[in-house]
């Protein structure tokens, strides 16, 4: 991702000279003012990325609107970039929207957390919620393997953790009456390392135990087990069920945890 | 006499519909392959470890898991026919202890959901938490029955 962004920067500082109105020859005069807008606000984001880069190094929070600005500079093939490549860049206006679509309009805007975690958001609801629900519903899940929807999350979780657990937990929520989702989500948390998931993953899983479905209560114990923390063993450690079998359970993990260690 | 291991999911087989098992237990603790479900070879009911070693070797995760065991004449006895193939575990002396039970059927497939469901009934399921898995694996290394480099990494980093 930093290279994508330093590599995005550097090639249109490198080659923001070119840009001039000799490479704009046989353009309609509607493609030459597309053309002018899209290298001004290019010029603009570069200088704010730039700035930002070297400011506060907060490189990681902009791997999504970097990763765009770099597609829009050279498509797939960043390698073998050139200035050509970039001149044949559709000129119209649905780029010119795009680009102010993805990214923030205002400077202070590249400052605004919310702003980036609320944008993210609304990314992964209309993006990744279809093919992750989807998937939760109907993958094979075996304990001890791996799942694609695994794969997913962690994915956007590296790219965004904060926002991605956000979104994960208005899953939860909105298909709490849904076995399977309400499932595969638990199932998700459990496999994600505890410092990750810190503090959805802990109120859901504690939701988890009260739901009353049986094998929800014993994917919210299991996700304490697998983290077998100080938390862990504080949380299971309080929780009061008349359930025998749950409570066997959740004695048998606090056993575990205590008697091999802190885990995580 | 020969015993046979099966891993489950044992949430999936204790949400009953009605009386009735749900169809979930059965198309994930159930799975064919051509027609093929896949078991590990125990020496006896009380001697499993070797057949959850096999298996739990093998996954890229350590979870608490459940296993039921049964006998093979009782599979046998049902119609199901038997047939050695070699496991997939990195344990290599337990490769030949796999067997598949072969040419399933809807009806072959009841039998067996029977075999399991008495089982659980009977509250006869194995257990193994996600630490005695950790346990018994590390305990196979120490043997060298196995080799570390020759499991995931995903269990590696807990070993």
């Amino acid at each position: 991702m930093e290279t994508n962004l330093k590599k995005s920067i550097s090639f249109y500082l490198d080659h923001k000279d070119q840009y001039t109105d000799n490479n704009q020859v046989g353009l309609s005069g509607f493609q030459k003012e597309c053309l002018t807008q899209k290298y001004k606000y290019i010029n603009q984001v570069s200088n704010d990325w730039n700035s930002l880069y070297q400011d506060f190094n907060i490189v990681d929070t902009y791997k999504e609107i970097s990763d765009v600005f770099a597609n829009i500079l050279w498509g797939n093939n960043y390698n073998n970039s050139t200035i050509t490549e970039i001149d044949n860049i559709n000129c119209n206006d649905s780029t010119i929207l795009t680009l102010n679509y993805t990214l923030p309009s205002k400077k202070e805007n590249f400052l605004n957390e919310n702003y980036i975690n609320e944008q993210r958001v609304k990314y992964l609801r209309s993006n990744i919620s279809n093919r992750f629900l989807n998937l939760l519903k109907n993958e094979y899940f075996e304990f001890g393997f791996v799942s694609d929807s695994e794969l997913i999350l962690m994915s956007e979780i590296q790219i965004n953790r904060i926002a991605t657990l956000t979104w994960l937990n208005e899953l939860f929520i909105e298909n709490i009456e849904s076995l399977e989702i309400t499932c595969g989500i638990l199932r998700n948390i459990s496999r994600l390392d505890e410092q990750i998931a810190r503090p959805y993953g802990h109120t859901l899983a504690m939701a988890a135990i009260n739901h009353k479905n049986d094998e929800i209560k014993e994917l919210g114990v299991r996700i304490f087990e697998n983290w077998a923390s100080k938390d862990s063993i504080k949380i299971l450690k309080n929780i009061d069920t008349n359930q025998n079998w749950l409570k066997v359970y959740i004695n048998e993990v606090i056993r575990d945890i205590e008697s091999n260690g802190i885990l995580s | 006499m020969e015993y046979l291991v099966r891993k489950i999911n044992l949430a999936k087989w204790k949400c009953k519909i009605g009386n009735d098992i749900g169809g979930d237990a059965i198309t994930g603790c159930l799975r064919t392959s051509s027609n093929k479900i896949s078991v590990w070879i125990a020496e006896d009911d009380s001697n499993y470890y070797n057949a959850i070693l096999a298996m739990i070797s093998t996954q890229e995760r350590f979870e608490t898991v459940d296993f039921v065991i049964f006998k093979t004449e009782d599979i046998k006895s049902k119609g199901l026919g038997i047939e050695k193939t070699p496991g997939k575990t990195p344990v290599k002396d337990l490769i030949d202890t796999h067997v598949d039970l072969v040419e399933i059927t809807y009806s072959k497939l009841g039998h067996l959901k029977d075999i399991i469901e008495k089982i659980i009934e009977d509250e006869k399921t194995i257990r193994i938490t996600r630490a005695k898995s950790i346990e018994i694996v590390k305990r196979a290394i120490e043997t060298q029955q196995l080799l570390k480099e020759d499991l995931n990494d995903g269990l590696k980093k807990h070993l």
